[in-house]
């Protein structure tokens, strides 16, 4: 096996592992209000979502084989290397992007923090072309258009449409029998859930692919031409659909926790609605020009669903949090696959990438082992809100401290 | 810093970004808000349709045309749903029947 094979190996691993996080970073987008109001129990919820998720991966065959274009200037339009960049290059960018992407998704993760997987891996790939190409090598233009202005919109978007859903829907159903009431809307709930997570396998699943195709054209072993001649390889296809669907599965319990107990206290009302608003935005917005992270919208979503509702309060504080992680998304993951660049780079060839595959490794069993002494998982995700440290962890499973 | 601006390939269409959101605003009003109050409409007159004790202790008798009224809401749901999932899919279903789903849309 040549050198540069064995580096587009671990390209393509490293692109199902983000894959993955994405996966189990966004359950709680779909689920997380389902699993609080108790229409789905949890174990239940999320095997639902990971079938979906793997279902809706097949769904579309519009090809994300041109994913680096809005940030970066490294793709010609039809998806093949610009002139003057070598194989070699492209591959380290890609590679160092998606590092960045995956340790940020794991660390906010950690923190139980829902930020985009989609702005993790831009703001790698952002990372690692900066230090590959300087500036001239970033896409600034589209990075404004077609990834800040759409993310400052967006949790305002689903936030007015779901805050909107949410008062209606509690004043039309108001004099429903409560049982009645209360057994319709979870109804409803299911039904918005499993929509949102079927959009969530079709839209973001599209994306790894577009990155191990792009890793194939780099290397040298798939041309732009064929992708867009006759798709993407089924192998392709099948892993990236089945890496999302293993995450979605695994069920991140610390965002699902923070999104359906820390934000709002949710009723199936308005768990309904919210969905309902990100359900429709996220199928639709990507036909009307302006392609929405489902994160943002989810949570946006949610928080309306909140202000929506008469009496109910929302946590601000916890919400704050949150922003504060989407702002630091871009930047955080972009120092990171500038750094993994920069030492692939230093070092060179097959021993760089191998470094750096390495720091990957161990960052990451690192926050797994971290995550594992204050353990959030189905049995606690529904536990009573810790008013006080706003903790993802419940206060119940935080380890005594030695005596 | 100069390079950023000099280097930056074309502008950003702020009209085009303004008009997508707003045509996503309004889709989503229309799907992402309408469809739920249309359940909650739909489920309140299966309630009502239904009859029994109601909510205030009052019986009422069952009303056919309140039941009609609930499934021709939950109808319009499931049509909207299923319209809404053949959009994400019409290439797809094109690439591999040949069938243009929404022929005006391209």
């Amino acid at each position: 096996m040549s050198a540069d094979l064995v580096i587009l190996t671990l390209v393509v691993i490293t692109a199902l592992g983000f894959d993955f996080t994405n996966g189990f970073h966004d359950t709680g987008n779909a689920m997380a209000t389902s699993i609080a109001t108790g229409a789905l129990k949890p174990k239940v919820a999320v095997l639902v979502s990971a079938i979906l998720n793997l279902v809706g991966a097949f769904l579309s065959v519009e090809v994300a084989a041109t994913i680096t274009k809005d940030v970066l200037k490294i793709q010609s339009a039809t998806g093949a290397l610009t002139a003057g960049l070598t194989g070699a290059d492209a591959m380290t960018i890609i590679f160092a992007g998606l590092i960045g992407g995956i340790l940020w998704n794991l660390f906010t993760w950690l923190l139980g923090l829902p930020s985009s997987s989609s702005h993790a891996l831009f703001g790698g790939l952002i990372g690692a072309g900066l230090a590959a190409l300087g500036t001239g090598g970033v896409n600034w233009n589209g990075i404004v258009g077609k990834v800040l202005v759409p993310a400052v919109l967006s949790p305002f978007i689903a936030g007015l449409i779901a805050a909107i859903g949410t008062f209606v829907v509690y004043a039309v159903s108001k004099r429903v029998r409560p049982r009645r009431r209360e057994q319709g809307f979870r109804w409803g709930q299911v039904g918005t859930a499993s929509l949102v997570s079927l959009a969530h396998g079709t839209g973001d699943a599209q994306k790894t692919m577009g990155v191990i195709a792009l890793a194939l054209i780099a290397h040298g072993s798939l041309t732009a031409d064929s992708v867009k001649n006759d798709g993407l390889p089924v192998w392709i296809i099948l892993t990236c659909a089945l890496a999302i669907a293993l995450g979605t599965y695994l069920g991140g319990w610390r965002i699902i926790r923070t999104l359906g107990k820390g934000l709002v206290e949710i009723e199936s009302p308005q768990g309904m609605a919210a969905e309902a608003s990100s359900a429709a935005i996220i199928l639709t917005s990507s036909h009307l020009g302006m392609a929405l992270s489902t994160t943002h919208v989810a949570t946006g979503s949610i928080l309306g669903s909140g202000v929506g509702k008469p009496g109910a309060t929302v946590r601000w504080g916890v919400a704050g949090r949150m922003v504060l992680a989407w702002l630091t998304t871009l930047p955080a993951a972009g120092v990171v696959g500038a750094a993994c660049y920069a030492v692939a780079h230093l070092i060179g060839g097959l021993p760089g990438a191998l470094t750096i595959f390495a720091i990957l490794v161990a960052l990451a069993s690192w926050m797994y082992l971290r995550s594992r002494a204050q353990k959030v998982d189905h049995t606690n995700v529904n536990h009573a809100w810790d008013e006080q440290t706003h903790s993802p962890t419940p206060a119940d499973r935080v380890s005594e401290p030695v005596a | 810093m100069k390079s950023l601006v000099v280097k930056s390939a074309g502008s950003i269409d702020w009209p085009g970004i303004g008009q997508s959101a707003i045509k996503v605003l309004l889709v989503g009003l229309v799907f992402g808000a309408g469809l739920p109050a249309l359940y909650a409409v739909g489920l309140r007159l299966w309630d009502a349709g239904t009859g029994g004790v109601a909510k205030d202790g009052t019986v009422t008798k069952a009303n056919p045309l309140a039941l009609a009224g609930a499934a021709l809401a939950f109808v319009l749901i499931v049509a909207a749903v299923v319209c809404g999932l053949l959009l994400v899919m019409k290439k797809t279903i094109a690439h591999y029947t040949g069938w243009t789903v929404f022929p005006g849309l391209g």
